[in-house]
């Protein structure tokens, strides 16, 4: 089965990672840009930061086969250095045109401040402009609030709800989300966001239209094999085999697909540079369950 | 009025590219692609010119360019030692962008030739890289050069090192050698380098030299063609090396060290061959060059 993870933070990941994603059947992945857990103080960090976006971290996933796309925006903690945000805005026009870039992301709120509020709606306004997906990072704290006040937002400047992913959802939020025709994407993050055995309840409950699931893997502890792990335990227990399909990987093509720049005949190629390129290695194909090495599939 | 150096007719090279793309391209997006060409050419800033840059694939498509022998021929007749055979229609429309910026002076359009390399994603750096023997001033571009060679991606340094006539014409010896030996270093296919031959010099053969006496001390293998060149240079302290390498189990490292000694003046290098008259006759008989070697090697 191929997989998608639609949001995984690869800069802070190793090789044995990439292997790891490329033997579980992930074929492409989305790295939407974020904090690196300490604030940038200059915009120059910031144009590095989306420069390795497309072209190191791109090229470091294509030796391992797995096509890599991204999304750029400012993420909302950093929104709250309004001298820096604004140069950001001056340069985010610059990478959202560029190719394999997918969307805007991840925007949204943290903290709900007027600087987060601000620069979230400048972004919104480039995504309406040149008609991008828009990728949302809903808070940590005051969730369901924040859920609901970014969807608003998306609204009032006009942005139709199929070309958002709101992310970071959970069993309070997702009713919410699905009702206004939003895309729900869930984080399965041990220990903080969601754990895997409730996302087997939610997609039982929810049915698999318009819900995704991701890792957003980064330098926390996390698990970049989330995806397949996760659609191993559905497959377990007893979800279909076509909602999983749904739901780790379609979804995600989906909508993210309408930004014309995220395409199944990309990797679908790839799978044949990949023979090539790792001679004696087996390559995943359609129908194949996802292999995954471990005791567990469970993330708590 | 500062002296402008060309290293090709600008026009000549324009409407080269402009006529195979017209082949390729819907002609409402060729017309208005030439718009925007003669837009850019008068324009005040570059705005124009960097969106363009990053977008045309869009329009231009990444087909392979449909080329006939003639164009092949063509192509090396309006700059010496140009190979445009694995060019892509993006590749060709961004170099007329590139070119399009020709009336600029000197430090104006080096600026913005390192203002798009500043935030350029994967296939902006090669469609750059691969345009550099077309453009004006090239004395002032080696600093650029040198950093696609210094750049970790392969694609990227085979644009700038392989098949492309600007490095062998402009590179000093030191920037020159670290191209080679990166090639080296990376397994890539050194004959497809322009000009190898004509570059060798002795300090990079003792670069080699001592490159491949680490590997070997790691129980490592050499590119078999970076005996090429040490060849010209063999003398009683590379004489060994040679003797090691006609000893190798692998036949593709015995055939490159007798082409070696068959390239080389020094009379031990020349009994060296005579001992192998199986190679040795190949070689007269033009069945073994380093060119056959080359492709052997592509190949295997």
């Amino acid at each position: 089965m191929m997989l998608i993870d639609p949001h995984i933070h690869m800069t802070s990941r190793t090789t044995d990672d990439y292997e790891a994603l490329q033997k579980s059947g992930v074929v492409a992945i989305i790295e939407p840009a974020f904090w690196l857990g300490q604030p940038r103080t200059e915009i120059g960090s910031f144009k590095d930061y989306f420069n390795s976006l497309i072209g190191w971290e791109r090229f470091r996933a294509s030796q391992f086969g797995i096509k890599h796309y991204c999304t750029i925006g400012l993420n909302s903690k950093e929104a709250n250095n309004e001298p820096l945000a604004d140069e950001v805005m001056e340069i985010l026009p610059m990478f959202l045109c560029k190719e394999g870039v997918v969307g805007i992301g991840e925007i949204g709120y943290d903290d709900m401040t007027a600087a987060e509020d601000k620069y979230f709606r400048i972004q919104l306004e480039m995504a309406r402009k040149m008609n991008l997906v828009v990728q949302i990072h809903t808070p940590h704290r005051d969730k369901k609030a924040g859920t609901i006040r970014s969807m608003e937002v998306c609204m009032e400047h006009g942005i139709s709800p199929s070309m958002v992913i709101v992310d970071h959802n959970n069993e309070e939020t997702v009713k919410d989300v699905l009702d206004r025709g939003f895309w729900a994407a869930f984080t399965i993050y041990p220990s903080t966001k969601m754990g895997n055995e409730r996302m087997v309840e939610i997609v039982k409950q929810y049915g698999s239209k318009n819900i995704m699931i991701n890792s957003a893997a980064d330098w926390g502890k996390s698990d970049p094999l989330a995806v397949p792990k996760t659609a191993a335990l559905m497959l377990e227990k007893g979800l279909t085999q076509e909602d999983v399909r749904l739901v780790c990987y379609q979804n995600a093509l989906t909508s993210f697909g309408q930004s014309g720049q995220f395409n199944e005949k990309d990797w679908l190629a790839v799978e044949v540079d990949q023979r090539e390129k790792f001679s004696g290695n087996s390559v995943l194909r359609g129908g194949q369950a996802p292999r995954i090495d471990g005791a567990s599939n469970i993330i708590v | 009025m500062e002296n402008k150096t060309y290293q090709a007719d600008v026009n000549e090279v324009q409407s080269f590219l402009l006529n195979i793309i017209s082949l390729q391209m819907k002609e409402l997006a060729l017309l208005s692609f030439k718009q925007l060409l003669s837009e850019i050419s008068t324009a005040e800033t570059n705005t124009t010119f960097y969106i363009a840059y990053s977008t045309v694939w869009k329009y231009s498509g990444k087909e392979k360019l449909m080329l006939s022998e003639n164009d092949l021929k063509r192509a090396d007749e309006i700059r010496k030692g140009w190979v445009i055979k694995d060019w892509t229609t993006d590749q060709a429309c961004r170099a007329l962008l590139l070119l399009s910026l020709s009336n600029h002076e000197k430090t104006t359009f080096v600026k913005t030739l390192n203002n798009l390399a500043g935030a350029a994603d994967v296939s902006e750096l090669v469609a750059l890289y691969l345009a550099l023997p077309l453009l004006p001033y090239p004395e002032s571009l080696c600093d650029r050069a040198a950093e696609g060679v210094r750049n970790n991606m392969t694609v990227v340094y085979d644009a700038i090192a392989l098949n492309n006539p600007f490095p062998a014409a402009y590179l000093n010896e030191n920037a020159w050698n670290q191209l080679v030996l990166k090639g080296i270093f990376n397994n890539r296919p050194l004959g497809q380098i322009v000009n190898l031959d004509q570059r060798a010099n002795e300090k990079l053969a003792g670069m080699i030299s001592s490159f491949a006496h680490e590997r070997w001390a790691a129980g490592r293998s050499v590119s078999a063609e970076a005996w090429r060149c040490v060849a010209p240079f063999i003398n009683e302290n590379f004489l060994s090396d040679i003797e090691k390498v006609i000893e190798h189990s692998n036949p593709i490292e015995q055939k490159a060290a007798a082409l070696a000694c068959a390239t080389s003046s020094f009379p031990e290098a020349k009994k060296l061959l005579n001992q192998r008259a199986d190679l040795k006759m190949l070689i007269e008989e033009k069945q073994l060059s380093w060119q056959i070697l080359s492709e052997e090697l592509s190949n295997f």
